[in-house]
């Protein structure tokens, strides 16, 4: 974590019915910090955004915002800013309507909203169309609108579930773009996803769920390196290997599939008994691996 | 407040500008209001009924007025009806109710047989007034009281040639003659062997006679207006009737309107909840408490406006007479608060769209049927009418009924104002509690 926890959870736990959602969750994230809720579908992870923005009541567990308190206080929610994994738009308002709907309902008025709706409208790409309704928009069109929409207040932290599902490559880029440059100008941000090269990309920290339950919290490459597990060594050669080398037992045919935790050193030893290597490949492990070695499934599982 | 308000300003462009939404809020409505305005009898007079409804009094209940009871009834131009709450005969024994009816502009015309009527049963011929039939005509329907005194007249003299068939009746008339002419004194001897030889002659004929042959009993030859019936004055009742059958269909038709406004809505609360722009709504500073009075408030508004160009157009376009501005108002405010209530219980009828729109408008439906939205409550027979009084529909009907053209004086507007503010209550409550439930 960098800075002061923007966002404190302590032990918070919600059931419905005989299904624990969410299961004594504690984590904090710093100021300007971008931290990743990984996991697969039910993991847990809308649960835990609903009762961060006040739309869910914990059963058990406390959330602290800023030092302010928990989002069940108006004044706190007004520093959250949610990117709904729905559409969360009127498709019967143009985008401008919208940004100015959602601007309105957090005090925003006069010139100070009319400054708001363009910046957010320049951040979305859609300052041509802001005056066609959104319904007459593309999927990716409106992604970025309900980006812009949680916006509009200048939230300090910004709470995005799921922002990119269903959208076209171009889109996605965008709301990357988008996103990375609201985290360099200091927004603390949340961000849940099953897709791990989002989280690779935009967190600084990644908390991976399951079932409810928190399995780990930390930096992308320190997960990696604790529960990630070995790199893979994929190579092809001409002829095989002496029987006396240290990778012979790796071979199939000619083919080499060798895990290893030190790859380079296993790579050197490679080329100094064998220049007829016709393809040569490293596989790191990454958060799939991670997610794989804590859950024994797979993500998208 | 000022949340509140965006809130209310944003509902009402999304249902203003669903176009789908309008035909079911504005145009059928219209729709509704012309059609039955028009098979109700249009601009010419409300009440919708193709024949003279008048009110029947039988103080006589002799076989003479059962004659004439019966021409009347068989004569396709009058419509004759007791109160809605006894349909066993539908001639009445008190006039007092007689009065009553007609005062009240639910009947035409009174028409009162009374005592003694059929011991007379050629008096028509006679010029005897002591037994003549009375009528009462509301005097706002004078132009059809010429109409009516026609239609009596042709009645009682069929009833009375009818009876010329009777021979034992007119055997006992013919005795009856001959004891009041030996017990007249004026007259000299050989006048009354006259008269007394004419009654012999004709008491001889009564007996031997083809009356079948003779035609009577038949359909009576046209007969002028005789000195047979008196009319009396019958005093209006203070409350009025509609100048139109458009302004018996303009407030069902609002209230379908109405129910368009509040299903609207209903349905806007679940998209909400279905899109996730509720989430978004609910993570703003917003309490719950200001959603959804930024709901109610524009399903409030949303009524009042569709009721204002619904009535509007009804004014303008449909001659509607407005009776009283101001407790219009009155009834459209308290109309509108029910179907904001309304419109809050039906958004948890269901956890989607279609489901809510189903269920809303399947529960609607009767209630809208019983309260006089489909058949006007004048129309209904009287159990329904009993049991219209458990349903909105009939109340809100009824308080733009006393402002348009009931002539309701603010007391008489009252009970079914508050009858309405109360459902309102209950139901947006209700409504409050079940989203908890729907939205867990």
């Amino acid at each position: 974590m960098r800075g002061e926890p923007t966002l404190t959870i302590q032990g918070l736990h919600k059931t419905f019915g005989n299904l624990v959602a969410v299961h004594d969750l504690s984590l904090e994230i710093g100021a300007g910090e971008a931290l990743g809720l990984l996991g697969p579908n039910g993991a847990g992870k809308s649960t835990v955004i609903a009762m961060l923005t006040g739309a869910l009541t914990p059963d058990k567990g406390k959330i602290n915002l800023q030092g302010l308190g928990s989002p069940v206080d108006p004044k706190v929610r007004a520093l959250i800013g949610v990117v709904p994994q729905n559409l969360a738009l009127y498709d019967e308002l143009t985008p401008e309507e919208n940004l100015r709907f959602f601007g309105r309902l957090y005090g925003i008025g006069g010139k100070e909203l009319r400054a708001r709706v363009d910046w957010c409208l320049d951040l979305a790409g859609l300052s041509s169309r802001k005056k066609e309704r959104v319904g007459t928009h593309s999927g990716g069109m409106k992604r970025r609108l309900n980006l812009a929409c949680g916006l509009m207040h200048d939230p300090k932290i910004l709470i995005c579930d799921e922002p990119t599902v269903g959208v076209d490559p171009q889109s996605r880029n965008h709301i990357f773009d988008s996103i990375e440059r609201l985290c360099d100008g200091g927004t603390t941000l949340l961000y849940t996803t099953h897709y791990m090269e989002e989280a690779q990309r935009l967190c600084d920290r990644v908390a991976i769920m399951d079932q409810g339950h928190l399995l780990a919290i930390d930096t992308v490459d320190a997960l990696v390196e604790e529960h990630g597990g070995d790199s893979l060594v994929h190579a092809k050669l001409k002829a095989g290997l002496p029987t006396d080398h240290q990778l012979h037992s790796a071979m199939q045919g000619l083919t080499l599939a060798h895990r290893t935790t030190a790859p380079i050193e296993a790579v050197a030893s490679l080329l100094q008994v064998q220049d007829s290597v016709v393809e040569l490949r490293i596989d790191r492990p990454d958060l799939e691996q991670v997610f794989l070695s804590l859950t024994g499934r797979s993500l998208r599982d | 407040m000022s949340s509140i308000l965006t809130l209310t300003f944003k509902d009402l462009t999304l249902l203003f500008r669903d176009k789908a939404g309008l035909f079911w809020i504005l145009a059928f409505p219209l729709l509704y209001t012309g059609f039955f305005g028009m098979v109700l009898g249009g601009a010419g007079g409300g009440g919708g009924s193709s024949g003279l409804s008048i009110a029947l009094v039988d103080e006589d209940r002799s076989s003479g007025s059962a004659a004439l009871i019966a021409e009347l009834l068989a004569n396709d131009s009058l419509k004759i009806a007791r109160q809605e709450e006894d349909q066993d005969s539908p001639v009445l024994t008190d006039m007092e109710t007689a009065r009553m009816l007609v005062g009240k502009g639910k009947r035409v015309a009174f028409v009162q047989i009374p005592p003694g009527f059929g011991d007379h049963p050629f008096a028509i011929f006679s010029g005897e007034t002591t037994a003549r039939l009375r009528v009462g005509v509301d005097p706002t329907r004078s132009a059809e009281a010429g109409f009516l005194r026609g239609i009596l007249t042709q009645c009682a003299f069929k009833a009375t040639f009818s009876r010329f068939g009777d021979r034992e009746l007119l055997a006992l008339e013919i005795k009856a003659g001959r004891e009041a002419l030996s017990a007249q004194t004026d007259l000299i001897g050989p006048q009354k062997l006259l008269l007394n030889g004419l009654l012999s002659a004709l008491g001889t004929f009564v007996e031997g006679a083809n009356f079948d042959a003779l035609g009577l009993g038949g359909e009576g030859a046209g007969m002028g207006d005789l000195n047979m019936m008196e009319m009396v004055q019958v005093q209006p009742d203070a409350r009025a009737k509609p100048a139109s059958a458009f302004e018996v269909s303009l407030p069902q038709g609002l209230v379908w309107g109405l129910m368009g406004v509040a299903l609207g809505f209903a349905v806007s609360i679940v998209r909400e909840r279905t899109q996730g722009t509720l989430l978004r709504l609910r993570t703003s500073p917003l309490s719950l408490f200001q959603l959804f009075a930024g709901k109610a408030l524009a399903c409030l508004a949303g009524c009042m406006l569709t009721m204002t160009f619904l009535i509007g157009v009804g004014v303008l376009a449909l001659n509607v007479r407005i009776g009283s501005p101001g407790l219009l108002l009155l009834g459209m405010l308290a109309t509108s608060f029910c179907f904001t209530g309304i419109m809050m219980v039906s958004s948890i009828m269901g956890r989607t769209e279609q489901a809510v729109a189903g269920a809303s408008w399947g529960a609607m439906m009767p209630f809208a049927m019983l309260g006089g939205g489909m058949i006007p409550l004048v129309a209904m027979p009287p159990w329904l009418v009993s049991a219209s009084d458990y349903s909105p529909f009939k109340w809100a009907i009824l308080a733009l009924e006393g402002a348009i053209w009931r002539d309701f004086a603010l007391a008489d507007m009252l009970q079914p104002c508050l009858i309405l503010v109360a459902t309102g209550f209950a139901f947006y409550a209700l409504g409050l509690l079940g989203y908890r439930r729907v939205a867990a």
